[in-house]
């Protein structure tokens, strides 16, 4: 075998490649740049790229819905700006949960059909979160309009922010 | 010999499902070069005729051919000839970009050209104006001064070369964020001495100029055997030819793109009237003596608080004037509040009536006054003030009712990155403003007021809002308050 003609050669080509791919595939999906030799502009969207460590989900019920939160690993959280866009819905109400002794504010972006909640953990140390643990965040309820379908969806511009490292948390 | 064969066989198949795995990579990344193409215009397009000393403004826009596609982020690099020379750039906020520029960068070109590289974000974007992102409309106003006499019309270009000009996409969901230029346009200008006959002091609108975004701006006219022709300042001096009863000069506003021309805006009886409206010709500009404050320094206990600086921006009639680190001439203790003094001459700025003018504190929002003795929003476009051109006469107005909300301390991480290629290059201390108070502020805030963080007297402390030399509870209070109240005004 390996006094075939081919076998070295072969061997360095598939190494060569596989190296390439490791390289490459590593490189790709990390960051957006605009480069050129003057100015170079970076922007780190912690969002998009990095792991999740938080997950918002729902429960539904009749003509409401709970946004819970669940943590995929212990982290200490100083609050979020939330930002929930909706469709389908009318006469909307939201009651946060869970705030006592935190800074709350929330209120109907109607021009552009958002709920937007500030939930500021007064507390030094922050809110905990525990891993797999979900936590209600916000109850809404509302008028389904006629006709259309109801949605209800997170905001990318939705901020999760880490107590101490001032971080913000990816999440899904 | 059979180890060896499985072996080979294992490497080559993995070296296949590699290759495979790097052609399909590929395809995505071809797949994501672009999310949409665009095109890109100087306007106006049409000559300016321009005198040295006089400025030249120019608006660089884009509109793509994708319409779900929109600009967060733009680079672009202008070429010109030395004639002339940059003086300011401000983004266009309406589209969502940051007032101030990431960067612009000047170097000389080849032959007698120069070019300059401005870099504009939308950091300062709050997420409640992602909205304001377009998909078509100006990118920025550049300012240029005449210089010197071109001897003929020179051309202002955008440089596409080597992909410096690049315009970024925003699309959250993904990191292709390019926009391709497709075809660029540029316009003309020409310095002269004066000898030659200046038929306009700012830029006339061909008619047939084709512009997909109007861009409307104010120009003078003047009166003349009862018709208003173009006018410059100084073509504003020739009394003989005007009619008796027939006011001197006025100001118009001219749209590109459509064509329009919308005579409005007061008429000008004088020649004294009209060359203090048009500016330059006394060699004064206008003076806005002002009397701000910031909520939550108090009187006699403000030793951090020192040469704070502000940024003022002055509005009329739709132009604007940015100036920045504007430091105030007296700080007073009042009984219940600090009051800050100064008297800010507005170069290049040559309005003096409907003006409005935005204060900013270095750690707080941007506040919008327009009446004398303001104590609440003014929630109206334009504004109301009037100035004179000199600092005594002109009036004094006092905003200290309303004060500048603190808490505006940070903004969302972001490198940027200027001749530095081996990051962190900026560290998080010094994340710019936001222009918004939200859970960064409040965090970054609360972790400096977790350390009770304390500078001697004359230092700054980013947290410290309320200019004690000490980070503590206060400021923590300071930020909710203010969040209290622009969320009250929001919903």
């Amino acid at each position: 075998m390996k006094n075939n003609k081919l076998f070295w050669p072969a061997v360095i080509l598939a190494v060569i490649v596989l190296v390439e791919v490791v390289v490459f595939l590593s490189k790709t999906g990390s960051k957006s740049t605009v480069t050129t030799g003057e100015v170079a502009t970076e922007q780190v969207d912690q969002v998009g790229q990095e792991e999740p460590v938080i997950n918002f989900g729902w429960k539904e019920g009749e003509d409401m819905r709970t946004l819970t939160m669940t943590a995929t690993k212990e982290l200490v959280m100083d609050g979020m700006d939330l930002y929930v866009n909706f469709s389908g819905a009318e006469n909307i109400t939201v009651k946060e949960i869970g705030g006592q002794g935190n800074l709350i504010y929330s209120g109907i972006d109607k021009d552009n059909s958002r709920i937007v909640v500030k939930y500021y953990v007064k507390a030094m140390d922050g809110l905990k979160l525990i891993a797999g643990e979900a936590i209600d965040v916000l109850d809404i309820n509302y008028q389904p309009i006629e006709g259309q379908k109801v949605t209800f969806s997170i905001d990318p511009s939705t901020l999760v922010v880490e107590n101490g490292t001032v971080k913000t948390l990816p999440y899904l | 010999m059979k180890t060896g064969k499985i072996f080979l066989t294992l490497l080559l198949l993995a070296a296949v499902a590699g290759a495979l795995a790097l052609m399909k990579q590929n395809q995505d990344t071809r797949r994501g070069a672009a999310v949409a193409g665009a095109n890109m215009s100087i306007v106006p397009a049409a000559k300016q005729l321009k005198r040295p000393g006089e400025e030249l403004k120019y608006n660089v826009n884009f509109v793509l051919d994708n319409t779900n596609a929109r600009v967060e982020a733009a680079q672009v690099k202008l070429c010109y000839s030395n004639h002339i020379e940059f003086k300011s750039v401000i983004g266009n906020k309406n589209a969502g970009f940051d007032a101030e520029a990431i960067a612009a960068v000047t170097k000389a070109a080849d032959g007698n050209r120069i070019c300059t590289t401005v870099a504009f974000g939308s950091n300062g974007v709050t997420s409640d104006q992602l909205n304001k992102l377009k998909n078509a409309g100006s990118i920025f106003e550049i300012t240029f001064i005449a210089k010197t006499v071109t001897g003929g019309v020179k051309s202002i270009s955008i440089d596409t070369a080597d992909g410096v000009t690049v315009l970024g996409a925003y699309n959250p969901a993904s990191a292709d964020k390019t926009i391709t230029v497709r075809n660029v346009a540029g316009g003309q200008y020409e310095v002269t001495d004066g000898s030659t006959p200046s038929p306009t002091g700012s830029s006339p609108i061909p008619s047939g100029q084709p512009s997909v975004t109007p861009v409307c701006r104010f120009v003078w006219r003047i009166m003349r055997d009862g018709n208003w022709l173009d006018a410059s300042t100084k073509a504003a001096k020739t009394e003989s030819v005007r009619g008796s009863g027939e006011p001197y000069c006025k100001e118009v506003k001219v749209c590109s793109g459509d064509n329009q021309l919308m005579v409005i805006g007061q008429d000008y009886n004088t020649k004294e009237e009209c060359e203090a409206a048009l500016g330059g010709n006394t060699g004064n500009a206008p003076v806005l003596n002002y009397k701000v404050s910031y909520r939550g320094v108090l009187p006699n206990d403000h030793k951090c608080m020192v040469d704070w600086p502000m940024q003022v921006i002055v509005l009329s009639r739709g132009t604007t004037k940015v100036y920045s680190n504007v430091i105030p001439n007296e700080v007073i203790d009042e009984a219940k509040k600090v009051v800050l003094k100064g008297s800010l001459t507005l170069t290049g700025f040559n309005y003096t009536d409907q003006v409005a003018v935005f204060f900013k504190g270095p750690k707080h929002l941007q506040m919008k006054y327009g009446v004398q003795n303001q104590s609440k929003n003014y929630n109206k476009a334009g504004g109301e003030l009037v100035l004179t051109r000199d600092e005594k006469t002109s009036p004094w107005y006092d905003f200290s009712e309303h004060p500048m909300l603190p808490g505006d301390v940070v903004g969302k991480y972001v490198e940027t990155i200027i001749g530095c290629r081996e990051p962190p290059c900026t560290h998080r201390e010094d994340s710019p403003q936001d222009g918004d108070i939200n859970i960064l502020d409040f965090s970054y805030v609360k972790s400096v007021v977790a350390k009770l963080e304390t500078v001697p007297a004359g230092q700054n402390l980013k947290a410290d809002l309320n200019g004690n030399c000490q980070a503590n509870s206060a400021d923590l209070y300071l930020l909710s308050r203010s969040l209290e109240d622009k969320q009250g005004q929001l919903y």
